[in-house]
């Protein structure tokens, strides 16, 4: 019964063999549509982090600069009056508009000068104490005014370094107490990394490294703790979880002999190598040969940096470099790729790197900018620098060093 | 490479879907072409991966349908092939359940082996072999009716 029923399978290879058809325009039209798609997708999610990063940054000028240059800021209400416009009375009246104080009750009939955040000054009328209710009068004063009223109430001839004098001498007043501040922050990162020769390979080897890995950003986050000691200085020390991504492009692996005496092929990358056994096909002989697909590589390391820092301070705002080291413990070090030979593919995962040290040192340059919007919370902008003072790697075919600058952003709450 | 498409495909525009999504393929795995084999016969293998992606999602792979077993013999099979033009080949072959078109072509076209076909289709070799056969009924006896047509 069956007997013609292979001669179907002759029929149609004999007949479809060597025939074409041609497809529509619109099969190229669409497919060129979605190799665009994707070139655009690509190159959103690449930016994406670093436009979050400036959207953030640029949300937080846009609030200090409305702090700063007072445009939604209150109003500073100075009370003086005709009868008492007397040295001491007006220096109590500076001291306080200098901590922060708005005047409680005024004199009924007494005059309210109100230092509007455009720099200028009017000059209004209590009628009932409060100055909620003063009748605003129209003369309108220049900056200038502002400056010559503080001379004139302070009793200090130079009427443009007046407002100043008053400031210092207020902050003269205060003496310095050490505190604590903790920092809870996190960065984008833009790693690199040095590769030396790892003394028994050729140069072509640690090349060969360099021009298949690609950095991807990596962040850190974590938390800082700083002992304010001195009004200018202070020590910094924390803990931050980084994590690094590498893109590695597709490679031959061959066979080699491993520690253990079994033949299983290596995988090398700048973090150190690992010893490959796919699941298909015979067992590999030395010198045998596998395709592996691009590899995402992973490490992940917990820092614990110490660093000084020299705090200069101008109105909210803080400026702190600071120097130091960083002791760097490897949490984690993952390559994910895929192996293909014959037509077998399989998926490898490699946890456990060897050839990678669990500790390098690093050296840390950073300088926070703070800004205190409360006497106790203060945002923080801390672009910062590292790089290792040793090699990530030991007995591997490189030496490598790892370097990254980021910009981190975070909350610091004083205490 | 639409041909090939084609033979996997319920018609035309299913086709050149699986045309786009291999091609599409092509070009972002472009660097995984090592230059050691053909590279035509790589992207036939993409196209039928696409096509065995497209269908084996759909869950389409379970039809089993009873084969009438009478007129199944071809008396002069290259008759037909002579008067048969290759769409009607190919629109024969599309009219099969997607199950057997698969394994169809996997088979004659690919020569796979059955054991291979079960592994790539998550089957059993004997739900293969049967299907295959299957298939060859089916356009066995579809072949024997358009001759019959062509010869009235």
């Amino acid at each position: 019964m069956s007997k013609n029923l292979p001669h179907i399978d002759e029929i149609y290879r004999d007949a479809i063999d060597g025939y074409e058809e041609h497809p529509s325009p619109d099969v190229w039209r669409r497919l060129q549509a979605q190799l665009d798609e994707e070139d655009v997708a690509a190159y959103k999610k690449k930016y994406i982090a670093a436009r979050r990063a400036a959207i953030s940054l640029a949300i937080l000028l846009l609030f200090l600069v409305i702090q700063e240059t007072g445009i939604i800021r209150p109003a500073v209400s100075l009370p003086i009056g005709p009868i008492r416009l007397k040295n001491d009375l007006a220096n109590e009246t500076v001291k306080d508009n200098a901590e922060g104080k708005r005047p409680q009750k005024i004199a009924a009939g007494r005059k309210l000068l109100v230092i509007q955040p455009s720099g200028y000054i009017t000059d209004t009328c209590c009628i009932n104490g409060k100055p909620g209710n003063a009748v605003p009068c129209v003369k309108l004063l220049g900056p200038d005014s502002l400056n010559r009223m503080m001379a004139h109430t302070a009793g200090v001839a130079d009427t443009a370094g007046a407002a100043g004098a008053i400031r210092q001498k207020a902050k003269e007043r205060r003496p310095f107490k050490p505190y604590w501040s903790v920092t809870v922050l996190s960065s984008q990162e833009w790693a690199q990394y040095r590769l030396e020769n790892g003394g028994n390979v050729s140069q072509d080897e640690s090349t060969d490294i360099a021009q298949k890995e690609r950095h991807e950003p990596s962040f850190t986050a974590g938390a800082l703790v700083l002992y304010q000691f001195k009004r200018n200085w202070g020590i910094q020390a924390g803990l931050l979880y980084s994590g690094t991504s590498i893109a590695i492009d597709p490679q031959e692996i061959y066979a080699v002999k491993a520690p253990d005496g079994a033949i299983a092929y290596k995988y090398n990358s700048s973090s150190g190598y690992a010893f490959v056994k796919p699941g298909f096909g015979l067992p590999p002989a030395v010198g045998d040969s596998l395709s592996a697909a691009s590899a995402q590589h992973n490490l992940q390391y917990i820092g614990i940096p110490v660093t000084l820092q020299y705090k200069i301070t101008k109105g909210r705002f803080s400026f702190s470099p600071g120097l130091g080291v960083s002791f760097n413990f490897l949490a984690g070090a993952r390559i994910k790729t895929e192996v293909e030979n014959a037509g077998n593919r399989e998926t490898v995962t490699i946890d456990k790197l060897q050839g990678t040290k669990t500790f390098y040192l690093g050296l840390m340059a950073n300088a926070n900018l703070q800004y205190d919007f409360s006497k106790k919370w203060a945002l923080t902008i801390r672009p910062g620098f590292s790089y290792a003072l040793t090699s990530i790697t030991k007995n591997n075919v490189v030496k490598t060093y790892p370097y990254s600058f980021g910009a981190a952003a975070g909350l610091t709450y004083k205490f | 490479m639409l041909i090939v498409c084609m033979r996997y495909a319920k018609n035309r525009e299913e086709a050149e879907e699986i045309l786009q999504e291999g091609f599409y393929r092509v070009f972002k795995y472009i660097y995984q072409f090592n230059n050691t084999g053909s590279f035509e016969g790589w992207i036939r293998k993409i196209m039928v991966n696409a096509a065995l992606q497209k269908y084996k999602s759909k869950s389409h792979l379970h039809p089993v349908i009873h084969i009438d077993q009478g007129d199944r013999h071809l008396s002069d099979g290259t008759d037909i092939y002579s008067n048969l033009h290759v769409k009607e080949l190919i629109r024969l072959v599309q009219s099969l359940p997607a199950a057997y078109r698969l394994i169809f072509n996997l088979y004659v076209f690919e020569g796979f082996k059955h054991r291979e076909i079960a592994k790539m289709l998550d089957i059993s070799e004997g739900t293969s072999k049967s299907n295959l056969s299957d298939a060859r009924a089916i356009l066995q006896k579809a072949l024997v009716k358009e001759k019959k047509m062509i010869n009235t």
